[in-house]
């Protein structure tokens, strides 16, 4: 939880202004109890999903970053990218805190000391990426890249590592501890969509998370339960089973960020469980013996084409 | 400054053009606020006292220092996507400004303390050409560089720093006699060496800057003698600290306070243990600056927690 300035809750309708922070941070109700209000009056922001550069996250790159639940970004290098998401490093100014998994970025770099916490890498969403900021060198970025390789690879990082940590009472084993804390509102956008392979496994996980019982969620979605069950199980096929419009409100009431790596999802649902027919040609009737196997005329193309659209339309409807 | 205007100056900084006028003045109107309003005590203002000079003097100092030679300003920047977060990032960056001078005036003495220190306690004694070692565990020459040297003075664990001793009218040591001692045997166990060496560590190890001339404190300052002066005191105290403390070190306060376990404590705030021994060191190094009047503060800091989310 990131608290709003002095300056803020000096003004004069801070605590209306504040009051949904306030109620949940003793730091700040405290303060405002005790500050004196000034003139100043405050308008209300809003913490909308910011506007994504037109261009891509690209190795090299120095991003910010952005996530649903603080109102800072973070700068991070960009050490590798796909389409739907970026490995990234963050870049944190706070050079003197660095250790053995972090490289040293001095003032010449970026403008200012900052660390560069290896162990900490991971991936977000392309979404996430709001602005690139700077580039690295050539140089710089191979060696992070190398660095990232060597740290989960168990080796040494050889350029500019920080000093070693020798023992447990070493106070940036504590600080690597809040570091992760912290980087972890980042991440999470990006580790809500994994676990599995396709999209209905992974909401059931979320609704899990969540605590939400799967019969409420899926009367309010409009889908059977039994419907619903099978999707989240990997059985059902959405582009059959669930229209776009509960897809979607799915995916806000369970705080998935609109992406196209949960679009890619969406499609291999689809993939693979589509049933592939053909609807040119008329349904084979013969009756099966117990206990054979049905013989697959599941058409390529069809289940290919039946993907592609509910993932053009899901994602249009994410606003993608 | 507006938010429209904040975006355009934020574009200008990203562009690495120079700070615009209205930066400079939104910087002002954030010091004077926080130095105004959030408590900040005078022995903070290089001067002793909080008038407009001093305000202005931190202002100029903290926009070359830390904003501009450093590049403060653009890091902020790229992590502000608006102006409430701009303003808290400031507010932090001049605390801890204020706070590093404090360090930095503290640590002109240090060397004569460490030497003294070394020639007149009977555990410690000269190892060869100025080399200093334990007379209990003597021991090997330390080898290694500047590296080595941080890694040993890291692995003693967390110290104290900076001791504010307002009815003594004075700052004291950036280590108090017993951390300092700490650090000279832990330093030593790791092999013998000289005043100097220990000094590299000692400097490297609580990033101490280039000495700068000594602040003056005004002698007729604060003063635990004068009782409604010493109320007003702890009353802005109460707030500078409330101030410094995040949300979740606020939060581990009051969990501390109630005797919850580090790893309950972990559970209900959603974050690792670590975290949690991380924050209470965070709030000892607070705590700490306050110096004597510790206690009292800290009393009143939690009243203020309980009272203000009864």
């Amino acid at each position: 939880m990131t608290c709003p300035s002095i300056t803020e809750l000096s003004a004069a309708n801070a605590a209306s202004v504040f009051g949904e922070h306030l109620a949940g941070c003793l730091r700040c109700s405290a303060l405002v109890s005790r500050l004196q209000a000034s003139d100043e009056q405050l308008n209300p922001e809003s913490m909308d999903v910011p506007t994504s550069s037109a261009h891509k996250p690209e190795p090299g790159g120095v991003w910010t970053i952005w996530a649903p639940e603080v109102d800072e970004y973070l700068v991070a290098a960009v050490l590798g990218a796909s389409d739907e998401q970026a490995l990234i490093l963050p870049l944190l100014p706070l050079a003197s805190w660095a250790t053995e998994a972090d490289v040293q970025l001095d003032a010449a770099v970026l403008g200012y000391a900052a660390l560069a916490p290896i162990w900490a890498s991971d991936h977000v969403l392309v979404e996430q990426a709001i602005e690139p900021v700077d580039v690295l060198s050539e140089e710089l970025a191979t060696n992070l890249t190398g660095a990232y390789d060597a740290f989960f690879a168990g080796e040494r990082i050889e350029a500019n590592a920080g000093v070693p940590i020798i023992n447990d009472r070493d106070p940036r084993l504590g600080a690597q501890a809040a570091i992760a804390d912290d980087l972890r509102a980042w991440y999470r956008p990006w580790s809500m969509l994994q676990g599995a392979e396709e999209l209905g496994p992974v909401i059931g996980h979320r609704r899990d998370e969540l605590g939400i019982d799967l019969e409420p969620l899926s009367e309010h979605l409009g889908i059977a339960p039994a419907v619903w069950r099978s999707f989240e199980s990997g059985e059902a096929d959405p582009y059959e089973a669930v229209p776009i419009a509960a897809m979607v409100r799915a995916v806000h009431e369970l705080g998935f960020l609109a992406s196209r790596l949960l679009v890619v999802l969406a499609e291999s649902s689809v993939l693979n469980n589509n049933r592939g027919e053909d609807p040119a040609q008329p349904q084979a009737k013969a009756r099966r013996r117990r206990g054979s196997t049905r013989a697959s005329n599941r058409n390529p193309k069809v289940v290919q084409a039946a993907a592609r659209q509910y993932g053009a339309s899901l994602a249009k409807e994410l606003g993608l | 400054m507006t938010e429209i205007e904040y975006q355009t100056v934020r574009a200008s900084v990203l562009r690495r053009e120079d700070p615009p006028a209205a930066l400079i003045d939104e910087c002002r109107r954030v010091v004077s606020l926080l130095i105004r309003t959030a408590g900040l005590p005078a022995h903070y203002s290089p001067y002793g006292v909080w008038s407009d000079e001093a305000i202005e003097e931190v202002l100029a100092d903290w926009i070359e220092v830390r904003l501009v030679s450093r590049g403060q300003l653009l890091a902020i920047m790229q992590r502000a996507p608006g102006l409430r977060v701009f303003r808290r990032m400031a507010e932090t960056s001049v605390r801890q400004y204020l706070i590093d001078s404090l360090k930095r005036s503290q640590s002109s003495n240090l060397f004569d303390r460490v030497s003294r220190c070394l020639e007149n306690d009977a555990r410690f004694e000269q190892a060869g050409s100025a080399h200093w070692q334990l007379c209990d565990e003597p021991a090997e020459p330390f080898v290694g560089d500047d590296r080595d040297l941080l890694a040993a003075a890291w692995s003693l664990g967390e110290f104290t720093v900076i001791r504010y001793e307002p009815e003594a009218r004075k700052l004291s040591p950036l280590l108090d006699g017993d951390e300092l001692d700490r650090f000279l045997t832990g330093m030593l166990k790791q092999g013998a060496m000289s005043a100097a060496t220990i000094m590299q560590a000692l400097r490297m190890r609580f990033a101490i800057e280039d000495q700068a001339p000594e602040a003056a404190i005004d002698p007729e300052l604060g003063g635990g003698d004068q009782e409604p002066e010493y109320e007003a005191l702890l009353a802005d105290l109460v707030t500078a600290t409330l101030a410094e403390l995040t949300s979740r070190q606020a939060a581990v306060l009051v969990g501390l306070d109630q005797e919850i376990s580090g790893s309950e404590l972990a559970g209900q705030l959603g974050c690792s243990a670590g975290t949690i021994s991380y924050e209470r060191r965070q709030i000892e190094d607070i705590l700490a600056r306050l110096g004597t009047d510790a206690p009292a503060v800290l009393k009143r800091v939690l009243d203020a927690l309980f009272k203000d989310n009864a």
